[in-house]
């Protein structure tokens, strides 16, 4: 072995990707975090990651009653890293974080109670500004490109929800893999949940199982 | 009242009982699949999530293809035959409001599909069903009568 191989073949092992993920992360969870202060000029709190496996009729405990109403955006990712990154609130803390950026509070439902096209689009964009701005931290981190899909909205009971979120992951598998943060706006009485279900485990390795 | 007999039937589950006990679940691209049987007044709910089954999974309620069969097994430990079944069948929504472009598929459709094709294997009647569409359901069925009431998420709400 010549001696510059030493310097330049770094082994480059999994426990090493997930280590350096959990900590890109981290930092990528503060970059978020400044995002969206200076979006809603308040301050934003943003628990760490949470590596996560638990059996698929274990997820709705995790998320709530099954009769709660939820707003949630899934935007894709893959390229470098894959899989779904998910937005979701309850629909009280939806509905602040749209008094937050709209004027007129009567348009966030319709005559039915479902959320109206503004709602949904106001929605979709800020979940898109917080996992575009997770993303491109991440990418950054990693030096590859991430592609992100465009997002897609649901109103619904939390357990209505849950399907749609998990199907693919679980096809083949009891469990369910994922990455779990919440986030806050404590004078707003914001509350709600970050989830990053990864499709592969390039980087992902999960060895706690959570009950 | 109400409450002290209702049974929660979970996301990939299934519950059998008798009168005076209610089954409920909440749905959405899942299908909820009630069977009644009248003169005992027994009856069972299953909470399907995928049309297959593939095969190292080892929760059978899950899936169309394997829950359905499940529930049939129960029914012949109580000495009920297929043919003295009726099944009522809801869910199976697409609640993601989304364009052509969309991240998610139509999973609701392709569980309604799966259901209708395994019921007509079996022989069983869907003697009533409020399937597809673009809202969440709950679903509360009462042993009592065999009756489903249906709540439309934001919407309407109906006996079956």
């Amino acid at each position: 072995m010549g001696i510059f191989d030493f310097f330049t073949k770094k082994k480059k092992t999994k426990q090493n990707d997930d280590i350096n993920l959990d900590h890109y992360m981290k930092v990528a969870s503060i970059q978020t975090i400044n995002k969206l202060e200076e979006l809603f000029n308040y301050p934003v709190n943003f628990n760490d990651f949470n590596k996560i496996t638990v059996g698929v009729n274990e997820l709705p405990m995790l998320i709530g009653k099954e009769d709660e109403k939820a707003i949630c955006v899934i935007i894709n990712v893959n390229q470098s890293i894959s899989g779904k990154m998910i937005f979701m609130v309850s629909e009280e803390s939806g509905k602040s974080i749209y008094g937050l950026l709209e004027e007129d509070m009567n348009k966030f439902f319709d005559k039915d109670g479902v959320l109206t096209e503004r709602a949904q689009s106001c929605l979709q964009s800020v979940a898109s500004i917080f996992i575009s701005s997770f993303v491109s931290s991440i990418s950054n981190f990693l030096g590859e490109k991430i592609l992100v899909s465009i997002p897609s909205i649901s109103h619904s009971f939390k357990y209505s929800i849950i399907n749609e979120i998990v199907f693919d992951k679980i096809i083949d598998s009891e469990n369910l893999h994922f990455y779990s943060a919440k986030f806050s706006i404590d004078q707003e009485s914001v509350e709600g949940l970050f989830l990053f279900m990864p499709d592969d485990f390039k980087y992902f390795e999960f060895i706690e199982e959570i009950k | 009242m109400i409450e002290n007999n209702l049974v929660h039937v979970g996301i990939a589950d299934m519950k059998i009982d008798n009168s005076p006990k209610k089954l409920k679940t909440v749905l959405g691209s899942c299908v909820g699949i009630c069977f009644y049987e009248p003169k005992q007044k027994i009856g069972s709910m299953a909470h399907i999530m995928l049309p297959k089954k593939h095969n190292v999974v080892k929760n059978n309620y899950k899936f169309a293809d394997t829950a359905i069969p499940e529930m049939i097994k129960y029914f012949k430990k109580k000495s009920i035959r297929i043919d003295e079944l009726q099944a009522k069948i809801f869910g199976g929504a697409q609640i993601f409001f989304s364009n052509s472009n969309s991240v998610i598929p139509d999973i609701g459709n392709m569980n309604i599909e799966m259901v209708r094709k395994i019921l007509k294997k079996y022989k069983i009647p869907i003697i009533s069903e409020e399937v597809g569409g673009t809202k969440g359901r709950t679903i509360i069925f009462d042993l009592e009568d065999g009756k489903v009431l249906c709540k439309q998420f934001a919407g309407s709400e109906k006996i079956y």
